[in-house]
C-alpha cells in the first residue's frame, strides 16, 4: 500500500515526467546518432546500452533521489511523517524500492526504444531482444539497485539535496574519466592508460561495462560476459544490500530543532521614537553591496570551500602528471605553454562550466530558496543591479578559479623545473576565463528570465550537453557556433604559438559578447527579480531590445556567412550524400578511357602573411590506352574552384558546380600515345574563420600545400565512392564486395592496377623571410620583387603526390651518396642533427640492402602540432616539432623515439612512395608494417640489440592495451587496417622474423619485390611480399610466415 | 493617495486572482479584509510591484506605479506574509543590507535608524544574533523593522501581527498608529479586530473583487440597531451572522430588524458583523447566481 502511495506522489512530480521524456529521447538520439563500434547488431545494441547507462543513470538517480528521500525535509513535512505509525525500515525500504523501480522502468523503456530502432536497421532478431532483456537484468538492475541504495544512504546520513547532487555528479564525472582512461570504445579518443586500471575496473565498474568489453575479443557468446562480469554484478547487488543496511543503522533523521532564542523584556517600553531617514538609492552602492554579499555567501559555504580546495588539487595533479610528457618514453623540457595545454582545453572548460552552472544557480535562486525574494524584489533596486551583481559575483568566482589554477600551475612548474612564461598564463587562462564568464552570464540570464528553476537549469544543461557531448554532431548540428560561448581555438604550440587558429578567436568571441549582452539586456527587462513572480513584459520586445536583437542577429549572420563562404558546413550525412551523388552521376566514367598525368608544371606563389597561394598548373595528359580519347572528366576540390581552365586542343565543356566536375568533349580525340596540355589556375585561400588543418594551410610561420585533393583530377576517382557496405545499402548502391587483400591477391599477377606517377617541375615563391620548397632537384633560386623564388625539377617520374612548402629559412644539410639531405627546423639543435643522422643511416642501409633512393634531395621539415606526429610525402618528410625536436628520451627509455620516427618516415620513401602505392584495394601492410621493420633494423644498428628489444617490448605493451580495448575481431596482418596491427603487431612479427629467419632472407625478399614490381612495372601488393618472402624459405619457415602474416591467432605475440 | 482602477490579474494557470479592482485609498491606515484566498496577498504583491497585472492602473501620489515601479519602490515599506532570511547573518547585518538596498547610504544614518528600529521592535538585545535562529514572533518583528527602514510613504503589511504575542501586537499597533499620520499604511489581515482597532478606512475583498470599501463608520451604519446577540440559537438561522463561544457557551450574533428570539438583546454593530454579513451575502449571491 505504501508503495502505491509513493507512486501516487512521484507521478505528480514534474521532474519524473521530464525524466520520462528526456531519457527516451536520449536513447533515441544515441540509437540513431552513435556510430556502431562494430558492424554486428548485437554488439551495437550492447554498446548503446552501455553508453546510455554510463551517460544517464547516475544523473537520473541523483536527480530523482532528493524527490524520494528528502521530500519531507524539503517541504517541512518531516515532523508530520515521522509521527505516523510506520516503521523506519518499512518507510525507507518502500522509498528505496520506488526509486529503484522508477530508474529501472525508465531504463527498460529506453532499452526498448533502442531495440526497436536497431530492429528497423538490422531487421527483427529474437537474439537482439533476448540480449536487450539480458542487459537489462544483468547490467541495469544491479546498477539501479546500487545507485538507489547509495542515494538512500546519503539521504539518511546528510539529509541534503546538495550532497546527493554533488555525489552523483561526481560519480558520473569520475566514471567518464575512468572510462576514457580504460579505453571505453563508446568515448571518442579514449585509451587504456594503465592495464592494472583496466583490470581493476573489470571488477569495480558499477555498470559492468569494462568486464564485458574485456571479453569482446572472444567469440560471440562472450557478449554475455565471463565470470568476472558475474562476480562484478553480484558484488554490486551485495553492495546495494549493504548500503541499505547501513542506511537503517544510520541515525534516522530528526527535525533540526535549534532552540529559538528566548524573547526577553517583553514589556520594555521603547525610549526611542521612530525616525524617518531620507533614502536615495545608489546603484553603485547597491551593486557593490549585493556583489560582496553574494561572493561572501558562496565563499562561506562548506561545499564551495571544498570545491575550491578540490579544484586546486585537481589542477595541480593534472599539471604535474604530464607537464613534461611528449609521448611514451619521451619527455620535454616543459614551459608554461606545455603545462597549461594540459588543462586549458579539457578539464578547465569542462569542470569550470559545471561549476559556473552550479554557482549561477546558487546565486540566482538564493533569494527564493531563503524566502528573502519578496523583500529584495520590493526594495528599490533595479533589476539591472540585481542581475549585474550576480554576473559580477560569478565573474569573481571564475577569477578565483583562474587564480587557483595559476597558483597550481606555478607550483607544478616550479616542481617540474619548467620555464615559467607569465604571458602564457595571461593568454590561455584569460581566454578560458572569458569563455566561462560569457557562459555564466548566459546562465544568469536564463535564471532571471525563467520563473522555474527547473526550466532554467534544463536550458543551461542543454547548452552544456551541446558543448561537451557528441550529441550536436549526432543531430547533424555541425556548425561551429553550437559550441556556445566559445570559439574553435586550438591549443597553442611551441612552433607557432596560437597561429593555427588565432584568427578565429575574436570573430567568434565578438559575436558571443554581443549575443550575451543582448541576452542580459533582455533578461533585465524580463526579470522576475529573483522572486519567480509573473512579469507580463516577459517575451515582449521594446525598441531597444529589438534593436539589440537585430544587431545580434546581424552579427551572427555575418559570422555565419563568413564561415560558410570559406568552407561549406559538411556533416557526415552531407559528405555521404556528396559521395553518393558523385558515384551515381560519374561512376560510368570508370569505363571511359582517360589520359594519365605524365608531367606537372607548377607555378606556386605562396603569400604567408596574406594567407593565400596562387597556383598555375600545366598538366601533360598522355593517352596510355589503345583507343582514342575524346572526352575528359576533370574534377576540382570544393575549396579550390578553378579560376581558369584551358586545353591545348579545341573542346567544349559542361560544368557541374555542385560536384565540381567538368565534362570536356574534345573536337580532336587524343590518339593512343599522343598527349595534350591542360592549364588551370586557382587560388588557395587560408580560411580565417576555421583553424588551419592538414593538408593545406598558409600561415605566417609555416605553409604546407599538399596536392591531394587540392589539385584537379582526371577521370573517375574510385576513392570518392562510399565504401561502408551498410551505408551503400542505405543509399541503394550496389555492394562493392571488397575482399581482403589476402583473398584478392592470393594469386600472383591478379592486380590490374597501375602506378600514378608523374614528373614534376615547380617554380615556387614566398616572402623574403622564408624559403620555398618543392619536390625535385633545386635547379635555380633567386630573388625578385622582394620575394624568394626557387625552381625544382624531379629527376624522373615520382608518385603523383605533389607538395609545396614555405618555411623559415633555417636548416642543416648533409649528404648521403649523391643525395642532398636537409633538415628544416626553428633552431639547429642536437635533435636536428639526430634526425639528419637517422635519415642518413636509413638512406645508406636501404640503398645498400633494398634499392637506391630515386631522388636527388630529401628534406625533413619540423612542423607544428596539427595532427600526425610524422608524415611523409615523396622526397619530403614532416615531423612534429614537439616530438621530433623538443623532446628527449625519458630516463627509463630504452631507445630514442626521435631517431625511430625519423627512420620510419624516411623508410616511407621506399615503403609507400616507391612500392606500396597504386593498388587501392591493398591495405597498409606494405607501407606501415615494413617501415616498422626498418625501424627495428636501424635501431639495432645505431643503438645495439638492447635498444631494439626495448622497442619490441614497448610495442608489445601498446599492442596488449589496444587489443584489450578493441571490440574488433583480429584480422590477418596483411588484411589489417587498425593502427595497432599495422604498427605494434607488425613490429612484434618482424622481430620474430628477424630472430627466426634473419635479415638477409627478408632483404632478399624485398629486393626481389623491387625487381618485380618497381615503377614502371605492375605495382606490388602485400601478398606479393608474402610470396617473395616464402620463396626464400623452407617449409617450416613458411608455416611461421603464414601464421604470422596470414593467421589471426595473436596469442603468441601477446604472451611473449 | 493611492488610486487603483480596473486592476485585473490572472495567473499562468488561469486562476483569476484580481477582478476589475477599483479603489481610492486615503492617507492613514487602511485595512484590507478578506477570507483566505480572497486575493489580499495578490493585491498586495501587485501594489508592491512584485508582479505585473494584466490590466489596470495604479497611481500613488501622482506616480504611475506600473510604468515607473522604481519610483514607488523608493517610497515603499513592505512586509510579506511569509519571508525567510539569509543564513549566518545577524539581525543588524541583515537590516544594514536592507538599508543599503533601500538607499540609506550614510553610515551614521544607517546606524541610528537601525538602532532605533531595533529598540522599537524590541530586538536590541538580539542585534548580533542570527535572524535564522529567531522565533516566529521575533522574526516577524524583524520583518516590521526592515519595512520601516528609510522613509516609506506607503507601507504594505501582509498579516503583520501573525505570530506576535498580545503585548507585541499592542506595541506594533501603537507604532503603526503613530507613524500613519502622513502615510498610507495598507494592512491586510483576516483578524477583523486588528483592523477595527487601527484603521479608519477599510476595504472588503472576496474572490478577487472589492466587495465594499469606505470608512468603518460608513460600513457599520446600515447595521446599526439591527444586530442582536443571543445564547440560544434562533429558529430562523438565515439571519445568524456568527456563531461563537464564550466560556464554552454559544453566543449568536443575529442580523434582524425585529428581535429574533426572546433571549436576544440588541448590541452595537461591529466590523466583524459587517464582514460576516458581506461574506454571507456573497454566499447567497453565489447560490442565487
Amino acid at each position: 500500500m505504501l508503495l502505491i502511495n509513493e507512486w501516487r506522489y512521484l507521478m505528480r512530480q514534474p521532474l519524473l515526467w521530464l525524466a520520462s521524456i528526456i531519457l527516451p529521447c536520449i536513447a533515441y538520439l544515441f540509437a540513431v546518432g552513435i556510430g556502431s563500434i562494430d558492424t554486428l547488431a548485437d554488439k551495437h545494441l550492447q554498446a548503446l546500452h552501455m553508453t546510455l547507462m554510463m551517460m544517464c543513470l547516475p544523473l537520473l538517480s541523483g536527480a530523482l533521489a532528493p524527490l524520494v528521500f528528502l521530500r519531507d525535509q524539503t517541504n517541512d513535512m518531516a515532523e508530520l511523517i515521522l509521527v505516523t505509525p510506520q516503521s523506519t525500515f518499512y518507510r525507507i525500504f518502500n522509498r528505496l524500492l520506488i526509486l529503484f523501480l522508477v530508474c529501472a522502468g525508465l531504463v527498460l523503456l529506453s532499452f526498448f526504444i533502442i531495440w526497436l530502432l536497431l530492429s528497423q536497421t538490422y531487421g527483427f532478431q529474437l537474439s537482439l531482444l533476448t540480449l536487450a532483456l539480458w542487459d537489462f537484468a544483468l547490467m541495469a538492475l544491479p546498477t539501479c539497485a546500487f545507485f538507489s541504495a547509495l542515494a538512500c544512504c546519503l539521504a539518511q546520513r546528510f539529509t541534503s539535496s546538495v550532497v546527493i547532487y554533488a555525489t552523483f555528479c561526481s560519480v558520473w564525472l569520475v566514471y567518464i574519466m575512468l572510462a576514457s582512461m580504460t579505453g571505453s570504445p563508446m568515448l571518442a579518443g579514449s585509451t587504456i592508460t594503465s592495464p592494472w586500471l583496466f583490470e581493476s575496473m573489470r571488477l569495480l565498474d558499477p555498470f559492468g561495462n569494462t568486464a564485458l568489453l574485456a571479453v569482446y575479443q572472444n567469440s560471440e557468446a562472450s557478449l554475455y560476459g565471463d565470470w568476472i562480469f558475474y562476480l562484478n554484478r553480484l558484488a554490486y547487488c551485495l553492495l546495494a544490500a549493504g548500503l541499505f543496511y547501513t542506511s537503517l543503522k544510520l541515525k534516522p533523521y530528526t527535525a533540526k530543532h535549534v532552540p529559538a532564542l528566548a524573547d526577553s523584556d517583553l514589556n520594555s517600553q521603547s525610549s526611542k521614537a521612530y525616525q524617518f531617514v531620507g533614502a536615495t538609492p545608489s546603484a553603485s552602492n547597491q551593486l557593490v553591496h549585493l556583489t560582496k554579499l553574494a561572493v561572501t555567501s558562496l565563499l562561506k559555504q562548506r561545499l564551495s570551500q571544498l570545491i575550491l580546495v578540490g579544484w586546486s588539487l585537481l589542477m595541480l595533479s593534472e599539471l604535474l602528471s604530464g607537464i613534461n610528457y611528449s609521448e611514451p618514453l619521451s619527455v620535454l623540457k616543459p614551459t608554461s605553454l606545455d603545462a597549461l595545454n594540459r588543462i586549458s582545453d579539457d578539464v578547465l572548460p569542462l569542470l569550470g562550466s559545471f561549476l559556473v552552472l552550479f554557482w549561477s544557480w546558487q546565486l540566482c535562486w538564493r533569494n527564493r530558496q531563503t524566502a528573502m525574494a519578496e523583500l529584495i524584489a520590493a526594495a528599490p533596486v533595479r533589476s539591472s543591479v540585481i542581475l549585474c551583481s550576480q554576473v559580477i559575483a560569478l565573474g569573481t568566482m571564475i577569477l578565483l578559479l583562474i587564480l587557483l589554477t595559476s597558483l597550481a600551475g606555478f607550483v607544478a612548474e616550479t616542481l617540474a623545473n619548467s620555464e615559467i612564461q607569465l604571458l602564457q598564463y595571461l593568454s590561455q587562462l584569460g581566454k578560458a576565463a572569458l569563455s566561462l564568464l560569457l557562459l555564466g552570464a548566459i546562465f544568469t540570464a536564463f535564471h532571471n528570465i525563467f520563473r522555474s528553476p527547473l526550466v532554467a537549469v534544463a536550458c543551461c544543461v542543454a547548452i552544456l550537453v551541446m558543448k561537451f557531448t557528441p550529441i550536436s554532431g549526432s543531430l547533424g548540428l555541425t556548425h561551429t557556433l553550437w559550441n556556445i560561448a566559445a570559439s574553435p581555438l586550438q591549443p597553442a604550440d611551441a612552433f607557432w604559438g596560437s597561429e593555427q587558429s588565432l584568427s578565429v578567436y575574436w570573430p567568434f568571441m565578438t559575436f558571443w559578447l554581443v549575443c550575451t549582452s543582448t541576452l542580459i539586456y533582455m533578461a533585465i527587462q524580463w526579470s522576475h527579480r529573483t522572486a519567480s513572480f509573473m512579469n507580463h513584459r516577459r517575451w515582449k520586445l521594446n525598441i531597444s531590445s529589438s534593436l539589440l536583437l537585430i544587431i545580434t542577429l546581424g552579427t551572427g549572420w555575418n559570422l555565419h556567412s563568413n564561415i560558410i563562404a570559406e568552407r561549406p558546413l559538411m556533416s557526415s550525412d552531407m559528405r555521404e550524400q556528396w559521395r553518393y551523388d558523385y558515384e551515381q552521376q560519374y561512376s560510368s566514367w570508370a569505363a571511359v578511357a582517360q589520359p594519365v598525368i605524365s608531367h606537372i608544371d607548377a607555378k606556386v606563389d605562396i603569400f604567408p602573411l596574406l594567407g593565400n597561394a596562387e597556383f598555375t598548373l600545366i598538366y601533360t595528359l598522355e593517352n596510355h590506352t589503345e583507343q582514342a580519347i575524346d572526352s575528359l572528366l576533370i574534377g576540382h576540390h570544393s575549396a579550390t574552384p578553378l579560376d581558369e581552365l584551358s586545353l591545348s586542343v579545341t573542346h567544349t565543356r559542361d560544368y557541374d558546380q555542385q560536384l565540381g566536375q567538368y565534362k570536356v568533349t574534345l573536337m580532336d580525340a587524343i590518339k593512343p600515345g599522343d598527349n595534350l596540355q591542360l592549364s588551370t589556375r586557382f587560388t588557395f585561400k587560408q580560411p580565417q574563420h576555421w583553424p588551419a588543418v592538414m593538408h593545406q594551410l598558409v600561415k605566417p610561420s609555416f605553409s604546407y600545400l599538399r596536392g591531394i585533393p587540392m589539385l584537379p583530377t582526371i577521370g573517375f576517382q574510385p576513392q570518392y565512392r562510399l565504401r561502408n557496405e551498410q551505408l551503400r545499402q542505405e543509399y541503394g548502391l550496389a555492394p562493392l564486395n571488397l575482399a581482403k587483400p589476402s583473398t584478392l591477391f592470393a594469386k600472383p599477377q591478379t592486380s590490374q592496377a597501375k602506378y600514378d606517377w608523374a614528373s614534376i617541375h615547380s617554380v615556387v615563391s614566398t616572402n623574403a623571410q622564408q624559403v620555398p620548397l618543392a619536390q625535385g632537384e633545386l635547379v635555380k633560386q633567386w630573388q625578385q620583387n622582394g620575394r624568394n623564388y626557387a625552381e625544382y625539377q624531379s629527376k624522373g617520374p615520382i608518385r603523383n603526390a605533389s607538395v609545396w612548402f614555405s618555411v623559415p629559412n633555417n636548416s642543416i644539410k648533409g649528404q648521403s651518396g649523391s643525395t642532398l639531405l636537409e633538415v628544416f627546423s626553428p633552431e639547429n639543435s642536437q635533435a636536428a642533427e639526430l634526425n639528419m643522422q637517422a635519415m642518413e643511416d636509413t638512406l645508406n642501409w636501404m640503398a645498400t640492402h633494398i634499392a637506391p633512393y630515386r631522388g636527388s634531395r630529401l628534406s625533413l621539415i619540423a612542423m607544428p602540432d596539427i595532427g600526425p606526429t610524422g608524415y611523409a610525402l615523396p622526397q619530403m618528410i614532416m615531423i612534429n616539432q614537439n616530438v621530433g625536436f623538443r623532446a628527449e628520451p625519458a630516463p627509463d627509455a630504452g631507445f630514442d623515439q626521435r631517431y625511430r620516427r625519423a627512420v620510419h618516415e624516411t623508410a616511407h620513401q621506399w615503403f609507400g612512395h616507391d612500392l606500396g602505392n597504386g593498388v587501392l584495394e591493398d591495405s597498409a601492410f606494405l607501407i606501415e608494417s615494413l617501415a616498422k621493420y626498418v625501424e627495428l633494423v636501424m635501431i639495432e644498428q645505431r643503438y645495439g640489440i638492447d635498444a631494439m628489444h626495448a622497442l619490441v617490448e614497448y610495442e608489445r605493451q601498446r599492442y596488449k592495451v589496444a587489443v584489450m580495448r578493441s571490440p574488433e575481431k583480429t584480422q590477418s596482418l596483411v588484411d589489417a587496417t587498425e593502427n595497432y596491427d599495422l604498427y605494434s603487431r607488425a613490429t612484434l612479427v618482424f622481430a620474430i622474423f628477424r630472430r627466426e629467419l634473419g635479415d638477409e632472407l627478408i632483404t632478399q625478399a624485398l629486393q626481389r619485390l623491387w625487381q618485380q614490381h618497381a615503377y614502371p612495372l605492375t605495382p606490388a601488393t602485400s601478398m606479393d611480399f608474402v610470396r617473395a618472402l616464402k620463396a626464400q624459405l623452407n617449409a617450416e619457415q613458411q608455416v611461421l610466415v603464414d601464421s604470422l602474416l596470414l593467421g589471426t591467432d595473436n596469442k603468441a605475440l601477446l604472451a611473449q | 493617495m493611492l488610486s487603483i482602477s480596473h486592476l485585473s490579474l490572472t495567473y499562468a494557470d488561469g486562476t483569476q486572482a484580481l477582478r476589475e479592482i477599483n479603489l481610492q485609498l486615503p492617507q492613514g491606515m487602511v485595512g484590507l479584509l478578506g477570507p483566505n484566498g480572497a486575493g489580499k496577498s495578490s493585491l498586495m504583491r501587485t501594489l508592491a510591484c512584485l508582479q505585473t497585472p494584466n490590466n489596470g492602473d495604479i497611481h500613488f501620489n501622482n506616480i504611475d506605479v506600473l510604468s515607473n515601479p522604481m519610483a514607488l519602490r523608493q517610497q515603499l515599506g513592505y512586509l510579506p506574509q511569509y519571508f525567510g532570511v539569509y543564513p549566518h547573518m545577524s539581525c543588524y547585518a541583515l537590516l544594514q543590507h536592507m538599508a543599503i538596498l533601500k538607499g540609506i547610504n550614510e553610515k551614521a544614518q544607517q546606524k541610528s535608524q537601525i538602532e532605533a528600529l531595533l529598540e522599537l521592535t524590541n530586538l536590541s538585545a538580539f542585534a548580533n544574533k542570527s535572524v535564522a535562529t529567531f522565533s516566529g514572533g521575533m522574526r516577524q518583528r524583524f520583518g516590521i523593522a526592515q519595512a520601516l527602514l528609510g522613509d516609506p510613504n506607503l507601507l504594505i503589511m501582509d498579516e503583520p501581527t501573525a505570530g506576535l504575542d498580545p503585548a507585541e501586537r499592542e506595541r506594533l499597533h501603537a507604532l503603526l498608529v503613530n507613524i500613519s499620520k502622513d502615510k498610507l499604511i495598507l494592512l491586510s489581515t483576516h483578524i477583523v479586530e486588528d483592523i477595527e482597532n487601527l484603521c479608519p478606512f477599510v476595504a472588503l475583498i472576496n474572490d478577487g473583487e472589492i466587495v465594499e470599501s469606505g470608512t468603518v463608520q460608513s460600513l457599520l451604519t446600515p447595521l446599526q440597531a439591527n444586530v442582536w446577540q443571543s445564547s440560544i440559537r434562533p429558529t430562523d438561522t438565515q439571519h445568524i451572522l456568527t456563531e461563537s463561544y464564550r466560556f464554552g457557551l454559544p453566543v449568536y450574533r443575529i442580523l434582524a430588524q425585529q428581535q429574533p428570539c426572546a433571549e436576544a438583546v440588541p448590541v452595537e454593530a461591529t466590523l466583524q458583523d459587517r464582514y460576516f454579513y458581506e461574506l454571507s451575502q456573497q454566499g447567497i449571491a453565489d447560490v442565487t447566481h
